[in-house]
């Protein structure tokens, strides 16, 4: 059960794309002074909520196998994508 | 159909065949609906690409006080660029609408026609336009947005997927009109009267049959009077429903009667009422003034007519502005340019820049480029749902045109963003260039403003105009100087975003005499002068726009909590006032600065609140990661130039008086706008528990001169067409409500 981070920096995820084993987790780094969040598109696997400035999320879970695009509720041009091996 | 997050169509990018089997628009409906097929691309060689620099866009020019021509919103199939492979650009045929100068050719079979802005209007300061508008579009090439009194819907559950009724909801798309957004002119009757509902001409054997021939004497007639009537500038009139001409008020009663009867009882209550009706069928004349300050009349008296303010000269434009389907409409390039000449701008320009002309024929500014940005839409009757996200940039309908210069040159690019979607950042232009800002929504900056706002980023939200005197680098360059720029909806996200959209591409090649900027912006006319606070004299009020749902499929655009109400107007009075407006933003989730219009008279913006605002040095360039406020309900320890903003205490939700951005320093006057985007609020937690601080800006308008309804709104369209508008009333009160069918 591991956690892997994705930064944010630069009003973007990174890296934009990450790859994880299913029951791994993921946690995001807000390494700007804004709030943002990390949102699965399909509005039911995670929603971190606000992650303030310098600060880290909860770590999420993607519940199984697949490809989970996801992006920022309150910059919606931020876009990423979680892989579950 | 799908709604996104800022709430406007998302847009299939396939094609779409015309059909016309049909008699009964209502069987074409339902027959489109059960038979929504996807048409496989047909791809087509697109147009060669055009400089802009010397792109001839048709243009109908004012002569001797008179703007007059002829705009004739037709549809045909278009060369609709998709994308581009192997380096080439590539191309669908595409059905869309557009306004042109003439009335349609019969089509080319073997070319489609490249899509471009409708024709450039440009008049003089003091000109009386005079415009005969055909509505040619065939309707049957639009089964799934007819004009029949409801909701479009599609197979996907719009309305009801969206939650959007009548008049709230995209619909009507065949109707046109035109807004002319920027004009200072009697909002009512033949002027820039949104209210006005113009159906296509019926067909016959395939052809309209109210042309520019069928109505010409009737409207040579109307406009001799109207020239009369508006020597007095502030005269509006035409005033009821007998000014115009009996045979072309006999034939709109009859064509309306066998079209939809209910129509022509509705024009009959406003007639009855003594008030202007809003339906017609095939073709309107519009005709208004552009009213010159200080503008005195011989013949009629020794007073002069007392006009309080004037037609500012600069950078305006027009697009089709029918409630429920402006943003269609626009996306489908229903817009202009509408530049208007002035001797306080253009004069002092070309007495400036003439003397570097190779072309010694024409005057200097009428030789540069006007650059019609849009977001081109491909859905006309929106049966469509694939959520390809919005379309590129286009300028002038072609994505990332070329547009030469020759080394130390100055052109002035008068950039329109018609865009009924997004926004755009220009944080500069590439290594050697220089520029000025010189107008902002067509009325031109003072000296003060002209010098303290040299080489600064420019948000251009949508409808925005921006002039910019751009002086090529001295050397000639081999490759092409792409401009870049950021496209969004917020400008705190833009600030901070890397610019990555191509706009267009600067070429240097060629040789000619070396520019330099002009050192010194002329006098702004004396008629717009800062309106001070005396001048207010306490005439103020709050209006707060605000999107929610964002993400649920129903998200719903609101202003002060509700949607546009017919009957339910914002009631300015006595005209010739002076009011101060603090317009708020609650939208959160995601941040839209919603761009805020009000239609005939511009304002001045006087104080900016972004609570999302980042931390910017005096260029207006973010200083690493900061944020301009830091949001804490205990005192924060704050880097130089940040503010606290205190979620318990509202006395702290106001500009942070360092930034470059939301204060303008005490040598500059305030910029004159017709739109302005609404900063976004910011969620925060106060002791009170979850909280939404607005983002705002306070403005100062001057409501003179034409009295009559017209409109504010939301310029991202498909927020208007879903019911972010309040009717305005300016010292009137109509007995019959405008209706929006």
């Amino acid at each position: 059960m591991a956690t892997q981070t994705v930064a944010i920096k630069a009003m973007k995820f990174d890296p934009p794309t990450i790859e994880i084993q299913a029951g791994d987790s993921v946690q995001w780094k807000n390494e700007m002074g804004m709030a943002h969040t990390s949102t699965s598109n399909d509005g039911t696997s995670w929603d971190t909520g606000d992650i303030a400035g310098n600060t880290t999320s909860e770590a999420k879970s993607p519940p199984a196998r697949g490809s989970y695009p996801y992006h920022c509720s309150i910059h919606p041009n931020m876009k990423g994508t979680v892989v579950v091996k | 159909m799908t709604i996104d997050h800022v709430g406007h169509p998302a847009w299939s990018l396939v094609s779409r065949l015309p059909h016309k089997p049909f008699a009964s628009t209502l069987s074409v409906l339902a027959v489109l609906l059960a038979h929504a097929v996807h048409a496989p691309a047909q791809l087509i060689n697109c147009p060669p690409p055009v400089d802009l620099a010397k792109q001839s866009l048709p243009e109908i020019v004012s002569a001797n006080g008179l703007l007059r021509g002829l705009v004739v919103l037709s549809d045909a199939q278009e060369s609709f660029q998709i994308g581009t492979k192997n380096g080439n650009a590539t191309c669908v045929p595409q059905l869309l609408r557009f306004y042109q100068d003439h009335e349609l050719k019969p089509p080319d079979p073997n070319n489609a026609m490249a899509p471009l802005p409708g024709p450039t209007l440009r008049a003089k300061i003091g000109d009386i336009v005079e415009l005969t508008f055909l509505n040619q579009i065939d309707p049957l090439d639009y089964g799934n947005s007819l004009d029949l009194g409801k909701c479009d819907s599609t197979s996907s559950g719009y309305p009801q997927s969206a939650g959007d009724t009548m008049p709230n909801c995209f619909h009507g798309s065949s109707t046109g009109n035109i807004h002319f957004h920027g004009t200072h002119t009697s909002p009512t009757s033949t002027g820039d009267d949104v209210f006005v509902m113009v159906r296509p001409s019926p067909r016959k054997d395939g052809h309209p049959t109210i042309t520019a021939t069928s109505v010409q004497k009737d409207f040579d007639a109307f406009f001799t009077d109207c020239e009369k009537k508006l020597k007095d500038p502030l005269e509006q009139w035409p005033k009821i429903w007998a000014d115009l001409p009996p045979d072309y008020t006999d034939q709109q009663k009859d064509l309306l009667t066998k079209y939809e009867k209910a129509l022509w009882d509705e024009n009959e209550v406003k007639i009855h009422a003594g008030e202007w009706p809003q339906y017609y069928i095939g073709a309107f004349p519009y005709c208004f003034v552009l009213p010159k300050y200080g503008h005195i009349v011989p013949g009629l008296g020794g007073a002069p007519p007392g006009l309080r303010m004037g037609q500012a000269p600069g950078t305006h434009w027009y697009h089709a502005h029918k409630h429920g389907s402006t943003a269609l409409n626009v996306s489908n390039g229903m817009a202009g340019a509408f530049i208007i000449e002035g001797d306080e701008y253009d004069g002092k320009l070309n007495a400036f820049y003439n003397q570097y002309r190779t072309n010694k024929v024409t005057e200097w500014t009428r030789q540069q480029p006007t650059l019609v940005v849009n977001q081109l839409g491909t859905t006309p009757s929106l049966e469509r749902g694939a959520g390809t996200g919005p379309p590129p940039f286009s300028v002038n309908g072609q994505q990332q045109p070329p547009l030469t210069m020759y080394p130390g040159q100055v052109q002035l690019w008068r950039i329109v963003n018609a865009s009924p979607i997004s926004g755009f950042y220009l944080s500069g232009l590439p290594e050697g260039f220089t520029w000025r800002q010189t107008a902002q929504d067509g009325v031109q900056f003072d000296d003060q403003n002209y010098q303290k706002r040299a080489q600064r980023p420019v948000f251009v939200a949508p409808g925005n105009r921006v002039d910019l005197l751009v002086r090529a680098p001295d050397k000639a360059s081999g490759v092409p100087f792409p401009v870049l720029v950021v496209q969004g909806v917020s400008v705190s996200q833009a600030e901070t975003s890397t610019p990555g959209t191509v706009l267009f591409s600067v070429v240097l090649a060629g040789s000619g005499p070396v520019m330099p900027l002009m050192p010194h912006a002329p006098p702004r006319p004396s008629f717009l002068h800062d309106i001070k606070p005396a001048e207010v004299g306490g005439h103020t009020r709050t209006i707060v726009f605000e999107t929610t749902g964002a993400g649920t499929g129903k998200s719903q655009h609101t202003i002060d909590g509700v949607k546009f109400s017919e009957g339910k107007p914002l009631e300015i009075k006595p005209l010739n006032t002076a009011e101060e407006w603090t317009v708020e933003n609650k939208t959160v989730r995601p941040l839209i600065d919603h761009p805020f219009h009000i239609h005939v008279n511009p304002f001045q913006v006087t104080e900016v609140f972004d609570p999302n605002a980042p931390l910017l040095d005096s260029h207006g360039v973010p200083v690493g990661k900061d944020q301009l406020y830091v949001v804490s309900t205990t005192e924060p320890q704050l880097k130089p130039g940040q503010c606290w903003l205190n979620p318990n205490d509202k006395a702290t939700w106001k500009p942070c008086n360092t930034s470059p951005r939301t204060t303008y320093p005490p040598e500059m006057t305030n910029i004159w706008w017709d739109v302005f985007p609404i900063p976004s609020g910011i969620s925060a937690t106060a002791d009170s528990g979850k909280i939404i601080i607005p983002g705002y800006f306070k403005m100062r308008s001057r409501f003179v001169d034409y009295r009559g309804s017209y409109v504010l709104h939301c310029h991202i369209l498909a927020h208007e067409d879903r019911g972010m508008m309040v009717e305005v009333d300016l010292d009137v009160k109509n007995a019959v409500p405008m209706e929006h069918h």
